[in-house]
């Protein structure tokens, strides 16, 4: 055997056994589907997605160093609707189900990479049960009596607009707002000021920022309407905005959903009086599962999730809904883990090792991941 | 192969038949002494065969006897009483610690187990009336030229059915062998009642091979099915354990299936194990990934896992009871372990090293009164 032959051989063992996608996030077809691709760092900080994944694969994109996922079908079929979105055309809402650990919120931050790759405007909410159940301190509307507003939470929801949209700040700035805003008798914003100052008020003033996140939100429909921009919305967690909250009233009782401002901003994306933009639901069970209930198998339909009134709500939508790994998906996961060194243990590596390892992660990708992690 | 030996019990034949002449010559010439010898033989042998009958008459009165007496003791209905009721009084009357189960206290039938005497039928004159009681083999060589004729007759049908261009289809399958397969040397031999070598049975074999390979052997399926079992542990010899489920056969599919019936604590589970399957699980409807602890999953897994089957059947267990996180998996684990060892009589035995066939008697403590839990004691104050 030459030396040639020798390094030919040595090539054909140590060369990647998974394909990465070359193209753009968005030009992703059927046939992408199973590749890999990656965010680079650059994206993966501005869309802040060390908070807004799941910490467990936040976790192996740290100790990897890069953040490398699969493109799913879910995510060829999300950038199909997307390519959709005109201003003559009433905006699309589109609702990920599945069961626990099948991809519904990285499908999620995915989405989010590709619309904000392709220059779309971002609001991105990591989960609305952090505006229902985590409220931390409240204070009564003064635009809308009954009102709850949540200031720390709103605050941060305009600095993650803030972080998420940075590359776009500048075009941001050259929109001018429809109208006058008067947010207290000192605090105004005039019409034709950048849609940007709106960010920055409620950013100095706080006890305005719900208020302000409104007049945002507000103006970005418009403007998308427009056409000067597009828009992506993606809420996580999104049938929580019909469900029950720990926000406490005057009177001692718990607040309804739809008495939390926030709650009721995040819905107003949710009606046909605008286009030129998609908004991405994500229906899940965490919002109907007891926390001291580990064996009871919750239902995971929009229907059963969004409830009755939701459901009406958000009606019509297109539902997409995220399954557990095919074989091949499986295989392709494996050989990136085991050339990452994910995979540690020699037992694992081998091919009894891979058969057991997505045999007892039942094909579902949040336990295989839990699995290679300690394996 | 054959003929080699065909020579030799020929040879063998030829030299009996030679005596006999000679005798019949020597009694021509009037000397009676050979004709007188083989008369003693046959007398030695009807004595023989009285002796025999006699003993076995006795032995299967004392059998039957024995049999109620045990009844008797063990307070079982003596008129009911099968033989396996038998093999439990026995267990239990004379619990045995050896190793080999043959080396057991066994009581069954005297036809089972004692040595069969072999019978010959002989007519008025002292001849035998099989043709061919001078092979030394008759039923093996009757066996032998069954399957021939059957062997032309198949073929012989086949051809007509070509010549004729019929279009039905019965003539052209071969019969169906899934999930069967042929008696083995030992159990030849008793069907047949007669001491066959391995050469004879590796003959027997070939030519039973060639039998099925035709087109149109399935005609012949009721005549193959007499030398064929199914592929499954043999459960009648077991005393120990649960019983190994049956197989059966999916007529659909054509997959082979066992179920079977298990409990842990409260919670009943039946379960069907399949074959030629992808890995497969529903559970009352749920999937593998259904089961978020990974203890439930590892404990569903390890009967494939010890198997070595991962991924090649299909599992589907209904449960019925107060099952938990771990009940559930665990009389499913009982259940698919059960199946396995029926579908792959193989692995039967690492399983049951992996103590995965026998079942687990333990059970919920009951409480006690004047205390929280079964052991627990409230904490004990002064006043």
């Amino acid at each position: 055997m030459t030396i040639r032959q020798h390094l030919r051989a040595i090539l054909a063992t140590t060369s990647r056994h998974y394909t990465i996608a070359s193209s753009p996030p968005f030009q992703f077809t059927t046939t992408d589907a199973g590749k890999l691709y990656e965010i680079p760092k650059a994206d993966y900080d501005r869309l802040n997605f060390n908070k807004m994944l799941p910490l467990a694969l936040t976790k192996q994109f740290g100790t990897i160093d890069e953040c490398v996922t699969m493109i799913r079908p879910p995510l060829v079929e999300v950038s199909s609707y997307m390519k959709t979105a005109r201003t003559n055309f009433s905006s699309l809402r589109l609702c990920l189900w599945g069961r626990f650990g099948t991809g519904k919120t990285t499908t999620l931050n995915q989405a989010v990479h590709m619309a904000s790759s392709e220059g779309w405007v971002v609001v991105h909410l990591k989960s609305v049960l952090s505006l229902t159940r985590k409220v931390q301190e409240v204070d009564m509307s003064t635009y809308q009596p009954g009102r709850i507003n949540d200031p720390m939470r709103a605050t941060e929801i305009l600095q993650l607009f803030k972080q998420q949209n940075t590359h776009l700040w500048k075009r941001l700035s050259e929109l001018m707002t429809t109208k006058s805003y008067e947010w207290t008798k000192n605090d105004k914003t005039v019409e034709g000021k950048p849609l940007t100052d709106i960010v920055e008020m409620g950013l100095s003033a706080p006890y305005l920022a719900s208020d302000c996140v409104g007049a945002l939100f507000k103006e970005l429909r418009l403007h998308a309407s427009k056409g000067e921009i597009k828009l992506f919305v993606g809420i996580d967690d999104s049938n929580s905005l019909w469900g029950k909250t720990l926000v406490k009233k005057a009177d001692r009782t718990k607040a309804k959903a739809h008495e939390l401002t926030l709650v009721q901003h995040y819905k107003n994306f949710l009606q046909n009086d605008w286009s030129n933009g998609t908004v991405l639901l994500v229906a899940d069970q965490k919002e109907v599962s007891d926390a001291r209930d580990s064996l009871t198998v919750p239902l995971y339909t929009p229907l059963e999730l969004f409830g009755d009134e939701g459901f009406d709500f958000i009606d019509p939508f297109i539902p997409i809904e995220t399954s557990i790994y095919t074989k091949e998906e499986a295989n392709t996961i494996f050989e990136y883990y085991k050339t990452k060194q994910w995979l540690a243990t020699p037992g694992a590596k081998d091919n009894t090792g891979r058969i057991q390892i997505a045999e007892l992660s039942g094909y579902n990708p949040f336990y295989f991941e839990r699995i290679c992690a300690f394996v | 192969m054959l003929r080699p030996f065909l020579r030799s019990s020929l040879g063998n034949a030829t030299r009996f038949l030679g005596t006999e002449a000679s005798a019949i010559s020597e009694e021509d010439a009037g000397a009676p002494r050979n004709l007188k010898r083989i008369g003693r033989a046959l007398e030695t042998y009807l004595r023989h065969s009285r002796e025999n009958a006699s003993m076995m008459a006795r032995e299967r009165a004392d059998f039957d006897l024995g049999k109620r007496h045990l009844a008797n003791m063990m307070g079982i209905d003596p008129h009911t009483i099968n033989q396996n009721d038998i093999d439990k009084a026995i267990e239990y009357l004379f619990p045995s610690s050896l190793f080999d189960k043959k080396a057991r206290p066994v009581m069954r039938p005297p036809d089972e187990i004692l040595p069969r005497f072999n019978r010959f039928t002989f007519d008025d004159e002292g001849r035998p009336s099989d043709s061919r009681f001078y092979t030394l083999r008759p039923k093996f060589y009757a066996l032998l030229s069954e399957i021939g004729l059957k062997t032309y007759n198949v073929s012989r049908l086949h051809a007509e059915h070509v010549k004729l261009n019929r279009k039905d289809d019965v003539n052209d399958q071969t019969v169906s062998l899934t999930g069967t397969t042929w008696i083995n040397e030992e159990k030849m031999k008793k069907k047949l009642g007669e001491n066959i070598t391995t050469e004879m049975y590796a003959h027997l074999f070939l030519a039973f091979d060639y039998l099925v390979s035709l087109p149109g052997s399935v005609v012949e399926s009721e005549f193959i099915s007499q030398f064929r079992e199914p592929l499954t542990s043999a459960t009648a010899s077991r005393i120990f354990g649960p019983e190994i489920p049956k197989v059966e056969i999916c007529s659909k599919t054509n997959r082979r299936t066992a179920t079977a019936s298990v409990r842990v604590k409260s919670t009943n589970a039946t379960v069907t194990v399949s074959d030629a399957g992808t890995g497969q699980w529903d559970i009352d409807g749920l999937t593998m990934h259904n089961f978020r602890s990974l203890l439930a999953r590892e404990v569903l897994l390890c009967p494939l896992i010890v198997a070595n089957l991962i991924g090649q059947v299909d599992v589907k267990a209904t449960t019925v009871g107060a099952g938990g996180a771990t009940a559930v998996p665990r009389a499913v684990r009982h259940g698919t372990a059960l199946g396995l060892a029926a579908l792959f009589p193989d692995v039967e035995e690492k399983l049951r090293l992996a103590g995965l066939i026998s079942w687990d008697p333990r059970d919920k403590e009951r409480n006690k009164v004047n205390q929280p839990g079964a052991r627990a004691k409230w904490i004990w104050k002064r006043r």
